[in-house]
């Protein structure tokens, strides 16, 4: 029987960190992947790698 | 085979994990590095509001607003993975993020020094895809 499978979770945000020994101000866009075994533990219908796919997690771009 | 998830069924997997956050203080936490069960050390604390996201809308939650970490412990290592916990320390997301830049070379990644403040001024999470 083939295995269903089911993309995993997703968090995607904006954070901005702001340099106590400089006072600059960096801003960045995150994107998160939520591991397999967590949405395994709550009972969600997850996707395993796939073979030879980067493990890459998604981009982040950097501004002012 | 693709499998693909009605607006409904995406709406209540996400509602079904951002509701175990919905209790005073949940907690977005910047980690380097660590697991699920044994999570890595914490370079920077965030304070979601009370509940932590609202409604889940064509599968995406948006969390309300998220209060800073003024005073972020720091790590000399990069920002690998984000926690997602309430205020008891209770885990329910644990995730990747990534660390590069478009714009300029961040060849020691996403690192957060101690004393930064850390603010998070947009959040979403998605627990099925379409």
């Amino acid at each position: 029987m083939p295995e269903l499978q089911a993309a995993v979770g997703e968090l995607h945000g904006t954070i901005t960190i702001t340099r106590k020994a400089t006072g600059l101000t960096e801003t960045f866009r995150i994107v998160g992947k939520v591991n397999h075994e967590q949405a395994e533990a709550l009972g969600l219908p997850t996707a395993k790698p796939v073979e030879g796919d980067s493990d890459d997690t998604g981009t982040q771009h950097h501004g002012a | 085979m693709t499998l693909a998830h009605s607006t409904t069924a995406r709406d209540a997997a996400t509602n079904a994990v951002v509701d175990l956050l919905d209790a005073a203080a949940s907690k977005l936490v910047f980690r380097v590095g660590g697991t699920l069960g044994s999570p890595g050390a914490a370079a920077a604390t965030l304070t979601f509001a009370t509940p932590a996201f609202g409604a889940s809308s064509s599968g995406t939650s948006t969390a309300g607003a998220i209060a800073s970490d003024t005073n972020a412990a720091g790590n000399a290592s990069s920002v690998s993975k984000a926690s997602l916990q309430t205020s008891g320390g209770t885990i329910h997301i644990y995730c990747d993020v990534a660390a590069s830049a478009s714009d300029i070379n961040m060849s020691n990644g996403l690192v957060i020094a101690s004393g930064d403040t850390v603010s998070c001024s947009s959040l979403t999470y998605m627990a099925l895809g379409a």
